[in-house]
């Protein structure tokens, strides 16, 4: 079924006559002292492809692929090999007595001892073509490139020089590539190309931009006329969820554009992208909340249009979003049932309810109560109810949005394991959505990544790195490597010298230091006491004893203006308490700098104070459309740079204190507050403690990581000793000697 | 907050969620001690007639209060169906009384539209859209009534009936109505899809999204619901008392108001519910008539009836970490 729409099909790759004028020729002048090659009447032309052994990769990929395409014209192939000079001549003088129609010389080696063959050949109306740079008298087309591109041009030149005017072309693999379409459906309609590998980006670029445009126009509109036949037979036997020039536009904005991707069976496709990269948009499709302002999403092959949510789910596709929306004051098997509660009798069935719910729970394996109001419940136990109630419906296909984030550390190894036997017991295909790379190198099965609307990159996980699938993910500027040199810090003052603070009834051994430049870190569990302790000196939260020194200063007692005029500043974890909700960016700015942006009387200077928000929202590098817009519209990760940013302008400012600053930012954001830490500090006046339950960017940016467990200090190390698993067990409890550093 | 939601879940189980029933068995046997007649069955009737008259208002508000909208126009809604009503059969021509009180109906059913149409297609908040629907329908309701106590005595005789009938004697056939609404609104609201989805939208409006419940849809039904059942209440009102008084709605929207806040202490503590508020309606009727059959002074009734009603309200905000449903709007 597949040979024969092979044998029909092919697609012409068509070029502009123009193509002939392009570099890749060289010899432009096609028709030189000799006469032009014989026309063949029938158009079945024998061509001859001359290739040696060993040869370069990258010339017999593209000799291989010119037999291929000549293959599809239906044309005769000899394929000839030599490896030595003479050998060499040998074929050459073979096909010519063969009578071959035309002759391509895949060989870098200098034609110029063969010019006389090459003379014989022309002069039997024997086209002679090669991939040498240097131009031989009488060879006609001179590929510079060893590429599938320049293969595919070479082909077309020798049937046009040859009348070859069957309208049937080839489509190539090669110039699938270049352009957005899937390869997929290609790949199975010309499945000989499954031996072919991709060539490197290099390659393509070095070619002109027309032929392989014209190519990509061309094969594109054959697949609009035939590819629906080829694909439908296709799709229906592998792919579950199948998504094509899949746009959504907003207002000024393209959310998605043009997003092509397939969900085949059993499968657990990886989503990867950063914060507005898509991902949740390219969901709400598929959920029916959003309507596509253009392209198709196929279910089992078949054409949706989707209008609502319960369309989707009728479809099969049932999705988990990232925060749980269950109803509270309903039990763990209504909730399960939300929306398609069966009926009897004009009442709801809560008995039916009960069992459907069990029947859900028994087939997950899981064992949590339903018949109690979930409020009660825990974040994992709520979580799982939402995956339960996705079930509900039987789905083909399981989105699952950031499942992870919510989770606690013990909780994400037994979750993954729980999707990994979704896909294989259950035979359930997954969307799993998330920006962890070590979770989704650990699951998917394939990862497609979105940047800024587009998907950029769809491949098996196994065939690429943590790092390229990073690097698809955001554009190359934003990441900056954190280099953190070594110090003395006995040279430098020390800015905070801590024993232990009392606070809440209980008295707790935190012995610690910061200097001028240094970046401390805190990590521990949620609840060890990093923010309480800081809140506690900082005067912000009722302290019982204090005993500590600050710039020099001994400190029993203090509030939180004190401390803020001496240059203690803390940024919450909560950007609640940070920003002021309803206020604009100028004023969340401004708020902590009255004193110096008002005039004499008290009157405040307007102009002084825009010029001022305008500098540090710039500094600071935050998306915005105006100072004067509301704080909330914002998204998380730009509040936190303004309120990270207005600390640090503070003219007093000796030690900023960071309460879990990178929540819920995406890796670039992320990177550009680690740059930030390091230049506050690398300046030697100012020290920095960062408080993170995210062990990897305080191993990143820190010189020095404190390790809390219960509210005590259990473990110090400084950036030499830094070992993940022996921090890690520190946080657990496992005391590995509290040193003063 | 964890300690809030043991909180709330303790007042569900256990005695105290039935407080608001022993509230009405002490408060009765106190005012029966201090004056024998308040049990009379005559007063009772009265207390029942009178608790049906602001407790089929409060019910339509309890189900539009369950999806988290405030609904303040029930007033103009119970006033502006008895003046339509009584305003066409004003001079005696019209044909049939039925067809008055159909039409009356269906003029509150449409400021339960307009009420639908501002909410939900337009997003103002229903708290202060109540509150604008109700002066622009007042101005209508001025109209009808010609800016005064309406009344005709070319009534016809039938327009007594629904208010000043009693059955067998001694049932107000007003009682008779609300039991029959609160039924079958029991029935609805803890038994079937349509009850279960409007607790639902009101607890967490974006679970419902995210499983195809029509959140908007739910609403306009309970909006329209609402006005027919004020509308109900606003014939019965003024066939009882046989005039249209321009303030008819006004006067029983607080007490209606106040029933469907303090029944959200009953059975399930700091939800809207209707047996609650049916329970809380007869405790405000109880308090009022017995205050005035012991020949206390008006105002010791606001005293009592005031007290009870921060206190219940407390209570809720106290033990519901979002404080009373419907009641924020800045969010």
């Amino acid at each position: 079924m597949r040979k024969k729409g092979l044998v029909a099909i092919a697609a012409a790759v068509m070029m502009a006559v123009s193509a002939f004028a392009t570099p890749v020729f060289a010899d432009t002048e096609a028709f030189d002292d000799y006469d032009h090659p014989r026309v063949v009447e029938d158009g079945k032309l024998t061509v001859g492809f001359v290739h040696s052994s060993p040869d370069f990769e990258s010339i017999a990929r593209c000799c291989q692929q010119a037999e291929i395409e000549a293959a599809h014209r239906g044309w005769d192939i000899v394929d000839v090999v030599y490896s030595t000079d003479t050998d060499l001549r040998d074929s050459i003088l073979n096909l010519i007595n063969q009578d071959v129609d035309a002759i391509v010389l895949f060989s870098l080696e200098s034609m110029d001892s063969k010019a006389d063959l090459v003379a014989q050949a022309r002069q039997a109306g024997i086209g002679v073509y090669n991939l040498d740079n240097t131009i031989v008298d009488g060879s006609i087309g001179n590929v510079t490139m060893p590429n599938a591109v320049a293969a595919s041009e070479l082909i077309y030149k020798i049937g046009e020089d040859h009348g070859w005017t069957d309208n049937i072309g080839v489509i190539t693999k090669r110039s699938i590539r270049v352009h957005i379409e899937r390869t997929d459906p290609i790949k199975a309609i010309c499945g000989v190309y499954d031996n072919m590998n991709i060539l490197d980006e290099q390659d393509i670029q070095a070619s002109s931009a027309t032929p392989v445009q014209a190519a990509t126009d061309y094969t594109k509109a054959w697949l609009t006329k035939y590819g629906d036949e080829m694909r439908a037979d296709h799709l229906s036997e592998s792919s579950v969820l199948e998504v094509r020039g899949l746009t959504k536009k907003f207002a000024g904005t393209i959310a998605n554009n043009n997003i092509n991707l397939t969900i085949g069976k059993k499968e657990i496709h990886a989503l990867c992208g950063e914060n507005g990269a898509g991902k949740s948009t390219f969901c709400k499709m598929l959920t029916g909340v959003y309507h596509p302002t253009s392209g198709e999403i196929l279910m089992h092959g078949k054409k949706t249009n989707f209008q609502s949510p319960s369309d989707s789910m009728k479809a099969g596709i049932g999705m988990v979003y990232q925060e749980r929306n269950l109803v509270g004051h309903l039990t763990g098997a209504q909730n399960v049932c939300l929306g398609y509660e069966p009926v009897k009798g004009g009442r709801v069935d809560e008995k039916e309810i009960t069992a459907k719910a069990e029947e859900i729970r028994k087939k997950l394996g899981i064992d949590i109560p339903l018949d109690v109001p979930v409020d009660t419940l825990g974040a994992g136990a709520q979580q799982i109810i939402e995956i339960m109630r996705a079930f509900y419906n039987n789905p083909s296909v399981l989105i699952l949005d950031e499942p992870t984030a919510s989770l606690g550390e013990g909780e994400i190894r037994p979750f993954l394991d729980f999707v990994i036997d979704l896909r294989d017991q259950m035979g359930i295909s997954v969307i799993f959505i998330s920006h962890k790379i070590e979770e989704v190198f650990a699951i998917a099965d394939y990862i497609t990544v979105f940047t800024e609307g587009n998907s950029v990159l769809t491949s098996r996980t196994q065939d690429i790195t943590q790092k390229e699938c990073i690097n698809a993910m955001m554009r190359a500027d934003r990441i900056q490597e954190i280099s953190v040199t070594e110090k003395d810090f006995s040279k430098l003052p020390v800015l905070l010298s801590v024993k232990s603070v009392s606070y809440g009834g209980k008295k707790y051994n935190v012995p610690f230091e910061v200097h001028a430049g240094e970046a401390v870190g805190f990590y521990g569990l949620v609840g060890s006491g990093r923010t309480e302790t800081m809140e506690a000196l900082g005067g912000i939260r009722q302290a019982d004893e204090l005993d500590f020194t600050f710039n020099g200063e001994t400190i029993h007692k203090t509030s939180s203006i004190e401390m803020v005029q001496k240059g203690y500043i803390l940024t919450p974890e909560k950007r609640a308490f940070g920003a002021f909700k309803g206020l604009s960016l100028e004023d969340n700015i401004c708020s902590l700098f009255l004193n110096r942006l008002s005039g004499k009387m008290g009157f405040f200077d307007h102009g002084r104070a825009k010029k001022f928000s305008l500098e540090v929202l710039k500094k600071n590098k935050v998306k915005y459309s105006n100072p004067g817009q509301n704080i909330a519209e914002l998204s998380g990760g730009n509040i936190q740079k303004i309120i990270i940013g207005r600390s640090i302008e503070m003219e007093n400012l000796k030690l900023l204190v960071l309460d879990e600053p990178t929540a819920g930012m995406d890796l670039g954001a992320k990177s550009e507050v680690y740059v930030k830490i390091r230049n506050i500090v690398d300046q030697e006046k100012q020290g920095v403690v960062f408080i993170s339950s995210e062990l990897d960017e305080l191993i990143t940016v820190c010189d020095k990581i404190y390790i809390f467990h219960e509210g005590n200090i259990s473990g110090s190390f400084l950036r030499k000793e830094f070992v993940k698993a022996e921090l890690l067990s520190a946080a657990v409890g496992q005391k590995v000697g509290v040193k003063n550093g | 907050m964890g300690e809030k939601k043991t909180a709330v879940h303790a007042g569900n189980k256990g005695l105290t969620r039935y407080l608001l029933l022993f509230a009405v068995v002490v408060v009765s046997i106190i005012f029966g001690i201090l004056q024998p007649k308040f049990f009379s069955v005559r007063n009772w009737m009265n207390i029942v007639s009178s608790t049906s008259l602001v407790g089929i208002m409060a019910v339509g508000m309890t189900i539009v209060m369950s999806t988290n909208e405030m609904e303040l126009a029930t007033g103009c809604e119970a006033t502006i169906a008895a003046a339509v009503a009584g305003r066409l059969l004003l001079d005696g021509t019209f044909p049939s009384y039925i067809l008055a009180v159909i039409i009356g109906l269906a003029v509150s059913v449409c400021v339960g539209l307009l009420n639908s149409f501002f909410v939900l297609k337009l997003s103002v908040p229903s708290f202060i859209e109540t509150i604008a629907v109700t002066t622009l329908i007042d101005g209508f309701i001025s109209l009808a009534t010609n800016n005064s106590y309406m009344f005709s005595n070319k009534w016809p005789s039938s327009y007594a009936f629904l208010g000043q009938t009693r059955v067998a004697g001694i049932i107000p056939v007003p009682a008779i109505i609300f039991v029959a609404i609160v039924i079958v609104m029991i029935f609805v609201m803890d038994h079937t899809k349509l009850g279960r989805y409007i607790g639902s939208v009101g607890a967490n409006p974006t679970a419902c999204t995210n499983v195809g419940i029509n959140n908007k849809k739910i609403k306009m039904i309970c909006f329209l619901l609402c006005a027919l059942l004020c509308g109900i209440d606003g014939i019965l009102t003024s066939s009882q008392v046989l005039s249209v008084s321009p303030t008819l709605g006004q006067d029983v929207l607080m007490d209606a108001m106040a029933a469907t806040m303090m029944g959200a202490t009953f059975l399930r503590v700091g939800r809207y519910n209707i047996q609650g508020t049916v329970v809380a309606a007869l405790l405000l009727t109880v308090i009022q008539n017995g205050i005035t059959s012991v020949g206390a002074p008006n105002f010791v009734e606001d005293i009592v009836t005031g007290t009870i009603l921060i206190i219940s309200i407390g209570v809720i905000a106290m033990t519901r970490k979002e404080g009373l449903p419907s009641v924020t709007f800045n969010e």
